[in-house]
C-alpha cells in the first residue's frame, strides 16, 4: 500500500514544521540512503579496483553493485553506465568527447530545445562558437510544450544531434521523448535525453526509448549530491575519446603513447566517489521497492491540485500547459509582487519554494517572464503540504496589500 | 510573521509602491547590473555636471527589496559630488555586509538594516548600488581624460 504518511516517517528532515515544496530542485533523502553512506565510511571505505585486501573488494563490491542497481532500474548494461557528477557534468562529457574526438566537427548542426535547463544548453552553444557548428533551435508553444512538428522542422534541416530534456525544470512540461527519439533515430540523428527531471517521476528505460544517451542526477531522486549518471549506447560510447584523463581509465602508459580502458572505465578518471555511488544505489533500491503506479497519481493529483486552486485566485498567474503533460512542477508568479519576496514570504509560512530563473532562461524568455516562482512536488509530500501552500497565497493580500 | 515584517518594514515597502526615482535621464550615462541568482536587472542613470551629481535614476524589474533600495540611493545620490557618492555606497555595502558602519553616516540607508539578517537578500538590497559604483568610476575615469 503505498502511503505519504507512512513513507514520510523514513525521512527525518519531514518531521519538521515545513512543507518542501523544493523537490525539483533536489529531493530529501531516506533513512536507508544516509545509512549506507555512513556504513560505507565505517565498514567497507577503501579505493576501488586498486588493491586485493579485503577491504579493497568490499568497496568495489560496493561500487559495481551500485551501478548494477542502476543500469538494471533504467534497462541498460552496467558496461553503459558511467558515474559522474551529475546530469551537468554527464552533459559536459558528451560534448567534449564528441568535439574533441571528432565526431562533430565544423559545419555541422546541433539542436536542442528553448526549454533545456541551462546545463544542456550552454555546452552545446559554447562548444559550437569554439568549434565552428550550428546552433538549431527547437521552439515551445506559450505553454512550454514541444510539438513533434517543431523538432521534425528541426531534425529536417540536417542536425547530426538533437539534446533534449525529457521534462522541463522550469514548467514540469513531459516532453513526448519516445516519439522525439523514434524521429530522430529515422533519421540517423544522434539523440542526448536529459533525464534529471524526468528519471524521478518516470519509469525510463533506455532502450524502449531509443535514446543514445541519457543524462541524470542521484540528488533529485533521494540520492546523495555531487553523484550522477551517463547511460550512453555500448558502440557509440566505444567510438567515443575520454572526457577526462589520469587513473583508472588508461588500459597501458608508456611515454609515447596511452592506450584506454575498457567501458565504462574509459571515462572514469580519478578516484571516484564510492560513497556517493552507494548512497545512489540505495536511493533507486528505496525507488524501485515503491508503486509507480500510485506514485505518480498522487504526485499528479497534488500538483493538480496546486495548478487548479491558484488558478481560481485572481491575483495569480500559473504557468504550463495545466494538462495531463505537465506533473510535478508548478510555475507561477502574484500580480504585482516579485517571485523573490513570494517565496520570503512563503518561508514564514514555512513553505519552501524557489524563485528565480531556474536556470532556464531561454524558456521564460519564450513565456514572457523574467523570472517565476516554483513549487515541485514529490511522492512524499502531503495534501497538508498544498494546503499550507495554498492558504499562505490566499493570505498574502494581509501582508502585501497592493497585491491583486 | 514577525521575521517578515523585520524584512518588510513599511518604510521599505512605501518606497516599493511610490519609485519617485523611477525612470531613464535622456542623455545621461547609464550602466545595467544583474543579480546573477535571480536574473533580475537594474539600470541606473546618473547625471553629472561639473563632478556633482544633478540627476540620479534607475529603471528595472526587482524584488520590494532591490526596487526600494534603487529609490533610496538614487535619492540620497542627487547633489553629491562623485568621490563623495562612491564613499557613501561603500559605506553602505560595507553596513550590508555586517561591518560596523556608524549609523549617523547613513542617513536613509539605515531602513535597510532588517535586510542584514536575510544574506540571501543582501545581494538584492546592493544591486543598485553596485550599479551605480560601476558608473561611477566609468564616469570618473570620463572626467580625468576629459581634464
Amino acid at each position: 500500500m503505498f502511503s505519504p504518511e507512512q513513507i514520510r516517517k523514513d525521512f527525518h528532515i519531514l518531521e519538521e514544521e515545513l512543507a518542501y515544496l523544493d523537490n525539483a530542485a533536489t529531493t530529501q533523502k531516506p533513512d536507508n540512503v544516509i545509512n549506507a553512506i555512513r556504513h560505507y565510511y565505517m565498514k567497507q571505505n577503501s579505493n576501488v579496483h586498486r588493491s586485493n585486501y579485503e577491504l579493497a573488494e568490499l568497496a568495489t563490491q560496493a561500487f559495481e553493485s551500485s551501478r548494477r542497481t542502476i543500469a538494471n532500474f533504467i534497462g541498460s548494461e552496467p558496461e553503459e553506465l558511467i558515474f559522474t557528477r551529475g546530469t551537468t557534468e554527464s552533459i559536459n562529457l558528451l560534448a567534449y568527447s564528441f568535439f574533441v574526438g571528432g565526431l562533430i566537427e565544423a559545419g555541422d548542426k546541433i539542436a536542442v530545445t528553448i526549454a533545456e535547463h541551462h546545463s544542456n544548453f550552454v555546452p552545446w552553444q559554447q562548444l559550437s562558437k569554439r568549434f565552428g557548428t550550428e546552433m538549431v533551435y527547437v521552439d515551445t508553444d506559450d505553454e512550454g510544450r514541444i510539438s513533434l512538428s517543431e523538432v521534425k522542422k528541426a531534425l529536417d534541416k540536417g542536425v547530426k544531434l538533437l539534446a533534449f530534456t525529457g521534462m522541463s525544470n522550469s514548467l514540469g512540461v513531459v516532453m513526448p521523448y519516445v516519439e522525439i527519439c523514434h524521429l530522430a533515430k529515422e533519421r540517423g540523428v544522434l539523440t542526448v535525453l536529459d533525464g534529471a527531471q524526468l528519471v524521478p517521476h518516470h519509469k525510463v528505460n533506455v532502450k524502449e526509448v531509443g535514446c543514445d544517451f541519457m543524462a541524470f542526477s542521484a540528488h533529485k531522486m533521494l540520492g546523495p549530491m555531487g553523484i550522477g549518471a551517463l547511460y550512453g549506447r555500448r558502440e557509440l560510447l566505444e567510438k567515443m575519446v575520454p572526457f577526462l584523463y589520469g587513473g583508472e581509465m588508461i588500459d597501458e602508459v608508456t611515454l609515447e603513447d596511452t592506450t584506454f580502458n575498457v567501458l565504462p572505465y574509459k571515462f572514469e578518471a580519478g578516484t571516484p566517489n564510492v560513497a556517493g555511488t552507494v548512497g545512489f544505489g540505495e536511493a533507486i533500491r528505496y525507488l524501485a521497492r515503491l508503486e509507480w503506479g500510485k506514485v505518480q497519481e498522487h504526485v499528479k493529483k497534488l500538483a493538480d491540485v496546486l495548478i487548479h486552486e491558484l488558478e481560481r485566485i485572481p491575483y495569480v498567474e500559473v504557468y504550463g500547459p495545466k494538462d495531463e503533460t505537465q506533473h510535478s512542477i508548478v510555475s507561477f508568479n502574484i500580480k504585482g509582487l516579485h517571485p523573490h519576496d513570494v517565496s520570503q514570504y512563503l518561508n514564514s509560512w514555512k513553505v519552501a519554494v524557489r524563485s528565480g530563473h531556474h536556470c532556464a532562461q531561454p524558456q521564460l524568455k519564450r513565456i514572457g517572464v523574467p523570472a517565476t516562482c516554483r513549487a515541485s512536488v514529490y511522492f512524499y509530500n502531503t495534501e497538508r503540504d498544498v494546503e499550507r501552500m495554498l492558504e499562505a497565497i490566499k493570505n498574502i493580500t494581509n501582508e502585501f496589500p497592493w497585491v491583486g | 510573521m514577525d521575521e517578515l515584517r523585520e524584512l518588510y518594514t513599511d518604510t521599505l515597502m512605501s518606497f516599493y509602491l511610490a519609485p519617485d526615482r523611477k525612470g531613464e535621464i535622456a542623455d545621461a550615462q547609464g550602466l545595467e547590473g544583474k543579480n546573477l541568482s535571480c536574473g533580475d536587472r537594474i539600470k541606473v542613470f546618473l547625471q553629472v555636471e561639473d563632478g556633482v551629481i544633478k540627476d540620479a535614476k534607475f529603471t528595472g524589474y526587482g524584488c520590494v527589496i532591490s526596487q526600494s533600495s534603487a529609490t533610496v540611493m538614487c535619492r540620497m545620490l542627487l547633489n553629491k559630488r562623485l568621490d563623495e557618492a562612491k564613499e557613501m555606497i561603500d559605506r553602505f555595502i560595507d553596513f550590508m555586509q555586517g561591518k560596523d558602519v556608524p549609523e549617523e553616516l547613513l542617513g536613509d540607508a539605515l531602513y535597510f538594516e532588517g535586510v542584514r539578517r536575510f544574506p540571501s537578500r543582501v545581494k538584492c538590497a546592493t544591486l543598485a548600488w553596485h550599479t551605480a559604483k560601476e558608473l561611477i568610476q566609468k564616469l570618473k575615469g570620463i572626467q580625468s581624460d576629459a581634464g
